[in-house]
């Protein structure tokens, strides 16, 4: 135990003092959500208000109707209304940016609207531009139903009577709950992601690169013992990739709260919510057993490498295996289960997003953390096994 | 002044007995090298001994198997049959025992750049479980022949090959150990740096440690070397004094005796 600690103290010096260590371990993963969310943030509030404050240029195409409808269009202050005495090419108007809409009434709305028949209007817009839709539906609807109340008061109806049944939907899940299952995906999705990348260059560093630059055999003439060694470093690689993948849980929260003045208060404090340290708490004890099994896979890679450009052509592809299952995690619909809480990084990915969620069923979170810590132990038992074979780790 | 006190009733420190190491050929290895075997013999049948206060040269062409006989006798490989002993304790059953008093050296300083001389041998002391008055004692009497203060606190990525390999030296040799391995230390070394190797293996001698030292060099061999194995191809062509090797010469001068073992053996 006292040379894996002396072996442990040495590393974590000797990688501090590595940029490229910092940059992974602590600058990207700390700094790197705060930037996204305040980027993000004041882009996506200065075109939300961009699009609510601007004034709506609209085609009009009336063929002398609908003037009732047409001065409420007019009395909007945030609506220009240009006539159009003939139709036109609108939608390549609008594609062009020179109109934000069009409303086309029909030759025989007035005289519809008047004999209590439907009149028409066809209503253009691009999606693309945010919010236009609802301001035209908003002056429609308003029309829509003073002729509606005209209509039944010339019929002397009352509303419920073509109105016989009204239904109350009411959704059931907090804010927090349906928040945990969309977005809440994502979230550990980035830990794990920045777990694995933070193991992966002290990896590289501990066994790589000191097999090709033969300090590994330095190591192995001193009277400590391989698997010390080998403990020493997996220790550093999983500490290391724990602190890249926590500081980016901190990062990830610092950055939201950046981002808060852009969200809705209930919004926000149901993002929040998986902030308090319970919740963190049972994310991180899922972490650890991830980490170690990360280091343990990585351990074999990158002790197979020879160089540090293998390493790196071996690491990239497990990369892609590693991000393919957290983003499972990301997919509405795919739950945890008995089954999937066995199968590696997507059981930690859907545990943490019903943490987050906060419906976390608590057995089948052991079940999690259980498979996890088996996983853990085939991991560092393979990697024990492959250090012991002399030509894994002697550079020939 | 460097405190070897090093004393030893032993005759033999190293016996190597029957020695034979197959490294399998993985498939990796097989596209690499061209070859259709499963597995090469790296060394056939070795037997030699290694006395205190006398310096082993283990003479061989590259690929003759000399490194893998040095990394068996420091225990970093084991031998796929027969033994090899230091001081009577085996190599296989009792490696950390061996470790301890061993110190292996090569050509390659295998330094951490990151840390400084100072920091690399208080690394490698607390390893090797020094105690901290003897460390302080070893580390200034070292530090003191190898001129290293004036660089003791700079990382060992900003120092020359030379210091380098200054600083390589003891890490080698700050636990004190009674054989030190030498495997072609001086490659790629400028003569400065080399002469402190030399001036290093010397030193031991005058201190009664057994010395294994392997090299291509002929004129390092010829300057050192009491005791001298020839190896080739896995196999020891010649094992015995140096004085006896330069009786029995049938050639000019040491490399083409050398060059005409080798030859003789490949015929």
């Amino acid at each position: 135990m006292k040379n894996i600690i002396i072996i442990i103290k040495k590393e974590i010096k000797d990688l501090l003092r590595d940029r490229r260590t910092l940059m992974t371990m602590i600058i990207i993963p700390i700094m790197v959500f705060p930037i996204i969310f305040s980027i993000m943030g004041k882009v996506t509030s200065n075109q939300i208000k961009k699009e609510t404050e601007k004034s709506l240029t609209i085609g009009f195409n009336d063929n002398g109707n609908a003037n009732q409808l047409r001065q409420l269009f007019e009395n909007r202050p945030d609506i220009k209304i240009i006539k159009y005495p003939k139709l036109v090419k609108f939608d390549t108007l609008i594609q062009s940016g020179k109109l934000d809409g069009a409303i086309m009434i029909s030759d025989n709305f007035d005289s519809n609207i008047g004999t209590m028949r439907t009149g028409q209007i066809a209503m253009l817009y691009k999606s693309a531009n945010w919010g236009v839709k609802e301001r035209l539906m908003g002056v429609m609807d308003k029309y829509k139903n003073t002729m509606m109340d005209e209509r039944l008061a010339k019929l002397s109806i009352q509303r419920p009577a073509i109105d016989p049944v009204e239904i109350k939907v009411q959704d059931v899940s907090s804010q927090r709950e349906k928040l945990g299952k969309t977005i809440g995906g994502y979230i550990p999705y980035i830990f794990i992601i920045f777990g694995f990348m933070g193991c992966v260059f002290p990896a590289i560093d501990l066994f790589t690169n000191e097999k090709e630059k033969g300090t590994l055999e330095t190591l192995l003439v001193t009277p400590v013992k391989r698997i010390e060694i080998l403990f020493g470093k997996m220790t550093v690689v999983s500490v290391i990739g724990s602190i890249s993948a926590v500081l980016s849980i901190i990062g990830f929260s610092f950055g939201l709260k950046q981002f808060a003045n852009s969200l809705p208060k209930d919004v926000l404090g149901s993002l929040l919510n998986f902030i308090e340290p319970g919740n963190i708490a049972m994310l991180v004890v899922m972490l650890v057993p991830l980490i170690v099994f990360f280091a343990g896979i990585l351990t074999l890679i990158t002790t197979y490498a020879k160089s540090y450009k293998e390493a790196q052509s071996f690491v990239s592809p497990m990369s892609f295996i590693v991000i393919v299952p957290a983003v499972i995690g990301t997919i509405p619909g795919v739950e945890l289960n008995v089954k999937t809480a066995l199968i590696p990084i997507v059981n930690i990915s859907l545990a943490a997003k019903d943490i987050i969620a906060g419906t976390i069923n608590y057995s089948l979170y052991g079940m999690v953390l259980a498979s996890l810590l088996l996983y853990a132990c085939i991991a560092v038992l393979v990697a024990v096994k492959w250090f012991s074979k002399e030509t894994n780790i002697i550079k020939s | 002044m460097f405190d070897f006190t090093y004393q030893t009733n032993f005759k033999t420190m190293i016996k190597v007995e029957n020695v034979s190491k197959v490294f399998k050929i993985t498939k990796k290895l097989k596209k690499e090298l061209n070859t259709r075997e499963d597995s090469v013999k790296a060394l056939d049948n070795v037997n030699f001994e290694c006395k205190p206060g006398r310096i082993f040269s283990l003479l061989g062409p590259n690929g003759a198997g000399k490194t893998t006989l040095l990394r068996m006798i420091a225990t970093i490989l084991k031998p796929s049959s027969g033994s090899i002993t230091v001081e009577g304790l085996s190599t296989l059953t009792q490696d950390q025992l061996v470790r301890q008093k061993i110190g292996f050296i090569t050509g390659s300083t295998g330094l951490y750049e990151r840390l400084t001389p100072d920091e690399l041998i208080k690394y490698f002391a607390d390893l090797y479980g020094i105690e901290r008055t003897v460390f302080e004692r070893r580390k200034k009497e070292l530090y003191e022949i190898l001129h290293i203060n004036g660089f003791a606190n700079k990382r060992i990525g900003q120092l020359s090959s030379g210091s380098k390999q200054k600083v390589s030296l003891v890490r080698t040799m700050i636990h004190d150990p009674q054989v030190v391995i030498f495997d072609e230390p001086t490659a790629g070394l400028d003569v400065i740096a080399a002469k402190n190797i030399i001036e290093l293996i010397k030193q031991c001698k005058n201190q009664q440690k057994t010395i294994i030292f392997s090299s291509h060099i002929m004129s390092e061999v010829d300057l050192l070397c009491d005791d001298l194995a020839i190896i080739h191809k896995g196999v020891l062509l010649y094992n015995n004094t140096m004085e006896d090797f330069r009786q029995q010469m049938k050639t000019k001068n040491l490399t083409e005796e050398f060059i005409y073992i080798v030859e003789n053996h490949k015929n």
